[in-house]
């Protein structure tokens, strides 16, 4: 039986109640509903799996720290990766990003396609066929080019599969400003797919 | 770019998400029915969408989860 998001919020507070009564044995198992999630977020916000080891390990001793102040208001996933999202703000190795910011400007159509224009033949080729491991490795580094905020936003919603309500609560910001990094966050993705394929003729 | 277009252009991720006004809604359906460079823009960004996604389907390496319980031990240990 698969369990409803209720049935779920429900087991975690139970074990986060046995925890503040002392029992490690049920962080451990909180542990490990969770850990394999976290790392893969991890290691997607990272973009490799050694900086990610650093961070999952400062999230869950962090959790350890502050579990006992979780007063079960949002799920327990929501809050694990808002103190996962928190522990990679705070990681500032490897952040050669810092400050930039993604102006809509940039990815606004430069001129009206003239009547020879070209749809990208990438458009009409099957998905299947265009995954492959270099392009997977090409955009798994586009990721982490993108600033801290916008790929947070961008980790969550769309490879997480977070709602904008979820990401807003996990990452303490309006759900307007989820949406509208979101959008940015994209943009930039798509611009460095159209990149990949060499096809400018859109941007 | 047209006002209508520019419009279109800063809302199509909540569009695409289907969290869009729906209001805006309609208004974005009839633009596209009717400008085919906003459609292309609109193919262009659900397409990327979906590379991105599969893009990441993968498992994730091994674990840590040997260290992690020793790091949390360790760290009970010293606050009992």
């Amino acid at each position: 039986m698969e369990l409803t998001s209720q049935m779920i919020k429900e087991r975690d507070m139970a074990l986060v109640d046995r925890f503040k009564g002392g029992d490690l044995a049920a962080f451990e198992e909180l542990m490990g509903l969770y850990e394999n999630q976290i790392y893969g977020f991890l290691v997607k916000m990272c973009g490799c799996a050694e900086g990610a080891k650093d961070v999952v390990q400062n999230t869950f001793l962090n959790a350890y720290r502050y579990l006992g102040k979780f007063r079960g208001d949002a799920a327990f996933k929501t809050w694990i990766y808002k103190v996962a999202s928190t522990s990679c703000l705070k990681e500032k190795r490897k952040e050669s990003s810092r400050g930039f910011h993604i102006s809509l400007d940039d990815f606004l159509p430069k001129e009206k396609p003239g009547p020879n224009h070209k749809k990208p033949s990438w458009l009409r080729t099957p998905i299947e066929e265009l995954l492959n491991t270099e392009l997977s490795s090409h955009l798994k580094q586009s990721v982490v080019k993108l600033p801290k905020k916008y790929r947070l936003v961008l980790v969550l919603r769309d490879l997480e599969g977070f709602t904008a309500e979820e990401a807003s609560e996990a990452l303490d910001i309006s759900v307007g400003a989820v949406k509208s990094r979101l959008h940015r966050a994209r943009l930039f993705m798509r611009k460095e797919l159209v990149g990949y394929y060499g096809d400018r003729s859109t941007t | 770019m047209k006002d209508d277009c520019l419009a279109l252009f800063e809302k199509m991720s909540e569009y695409i998400d289907g969290e869009l006004d729906p209001k805006l809604v309609t208004f974005a359906e009839e633009h596209l029915a009717s400008c085919p460079d906003c459609g292309e823009n609109l193919e262009l960004m659900k397409k990327s969408l979906t590379i991105i996604k599969g893009s990441f389907q993968e498992q994730v390496p091994d674990s840590c989860q040997k260290e992690l319980r020793e790091v949390i031990r360790k760290e009970h240990e010293q606050n009992k």
